[in-house]
């Protein structure tokens, strides 16, 4: 009866505290959890928002001494709005447009104090398609002229994107990513159908 | 009878008069309170011909901004779709060539800006331009389609990023010429174009310039 009371008198003070540590220690678990998602989310966010065949080439800023700089990025919203406008004329090129989601084209001409950087980053790039599945389609060296094509190629080899990187000597880089189903021959014209002057030539260039 | 007739009007005229100071004094604050809101609507509509639109206005201190210097305005024009539908609806009466009125029918505003930098041409940092442009102008939910940088001239068009349509397209171009900038937008709706595109010339050549 004694150790029945004892414990009677010692079960209520022992309880708050048992609640209390219960409830820290679910608190302690919640944040790690909530923290570890967050973790998650902003490691994982860039890697969704990329389309597969979507290269991130970064940004690339003009050249200090006034060279050349080019850059075109038309986005789906335009592709499809060219689409639409050439859909009764043209049906053939308004399907080939409506299966692009981004052409974008970057041509940095070349001087002293960019043309090791820009080298630098046309072959780090080439090496990192090849180690993420991009497949080499042609790669010309002619001339100090240096093009390579890489296409990517998701499930039952539809084609998800294209990639283009162009040393023209010394003289300018060329980075061209055209997302969405679309084959090399058909570069030329969609840099005519949407007035590109540099994928145009890179397209006969790579028809060749 | 017609004594009572013109005692009536008497009395009819006594208590307009009656009536109508009673309603002035309690609607004058309200009254006043109209004409004061109306002039500053006037007011705000004339000198907007004057103003650029916020987009436009973002644009020219990015760049203005980044490139340095002291810049001073030559000329700033904004007609919106107040304006234009007044060209559009006083057009009805005239007898225009199908082309014009077309071109008419399609602006819904448009504007134009022109600044002169009292600074050494030359001196500005092209990539910093465009960064700043970009970021003053994706802040708006706008994109850079096309970025040109050759020697001392900078060219750049932005669009909206969210759906565009052949009834309603924008777009915002920034020139930077050696010590000029040029800023032009312009809104409309491209459907009359288009129309008499198809009709008189090969449609298959329009979306080429439409894209770029």
């Amino acid at each position: 009866m004694g150790i029945h009371l004892e414990r009677d008198k010692t079960a209520p003070d022992q309880k708050p505290k048992e609640n209390y540590m219960k409830r820290l220690w679910l608190l302690a678990l919640g944040t790690v959890l909530v923290a570890l998602l967050a973790f998650a989310l902003t490691v994982k966010a860039p890697a969704e928002t990329l389309p597969p065949g979507q290269v991130d080439f970064g940004t690339f800023s003009a050249p200090s001494g006034g060279g050349e700089f080019v850059e075109v990025n038309v986005t789906s919203n335009l592709i499809s709005f060219a689409a639409r406008l050439i859909q009764k004329e043209e049906p053939d090129v308004a399907e080939l447009l409506n299966g692009l989601q981004q052409v974008r084209v970057t041509v940095v001409g070349m001087d002293e104090q960019n043309r090791s950087d820009l080298k630098e980053r046309a072959s780090k790039l080439r090496k990192d398609l090849s180690t993420k599945g991009w497949e080499r389609i042609v790669e010309a060296q002619k001339d100090e002229k240096d093009v390579s094509v890489y296409l990517k190629n998701g499930k039952n080899n539809a084609v998800q994107g294209l990639a283009v990187v162009v040393l023209d000597g010394g003289r300018q880089a060329v980075f061209v990513n055209i997302v969405g189903e679309i084959r090399p021959e058909q570069i030329a014209l969609i840099g005519e159908k949407l007035h590109i002057d540099p994928l145009k030539k890179i397209g006969e260039a790579t028809e060749k | 009878m017609p004594a009572t007739r013109t005692h009536e009007r008497l009395k009819l005229m006594n208590s307009i008069e009656d009536i109508f100071p009673a309603v002035w004094a309690r609607k004058r604050p309200i009254a006043l309170s109209a004409l004061l809101l109306g002039f500053v609507l006037a007011v705000f509509s004339i000198t907007g011909y004057f103003r650029l639109s916020s987009e436009a206005s973002a644009l020219r201190r990015s760049v203005m901004n980044s490139a340095g210097g002291e810049w001073h305005k030559k000329i700033a024009v904004r007609v919106g779709f107040f304006t234009t539908g007044l060209i559009r609806l006083g057009s009805q009466f005239f007898n225009v060539p199908p082309e014009a009125r077309a071109a008419i029918d399609s602006v819904r505003g448009g504007e134009v800006g022109i600044y002169i930098c009292r600074q050494e041409p030359g001196s500005f940092n092209r990539g910093a331009v465009f960064a700043a442009a970009d970021k003053s102008m994706k802040a708006r939910g706008w994109i850079r389609v096309v970025g040109v940088a050759q020697g001392n001239q900078l060219v750049a068009v932005y669009m909206p990023r969210k759906a565009i349509s052949t009834s309603n397209v924008s777009c915002c171009v920034m020139v930077l010429h050696e010590e000029k900038l040029i800023l032009a937008s312009a809104h409309g709706n491209l459907e009359p174009l288009l129309r008499i595109a198809g009709n008189r010339l090969n449609l298959s050549d329009v979306p080429q310039h439409l894209a770029l």
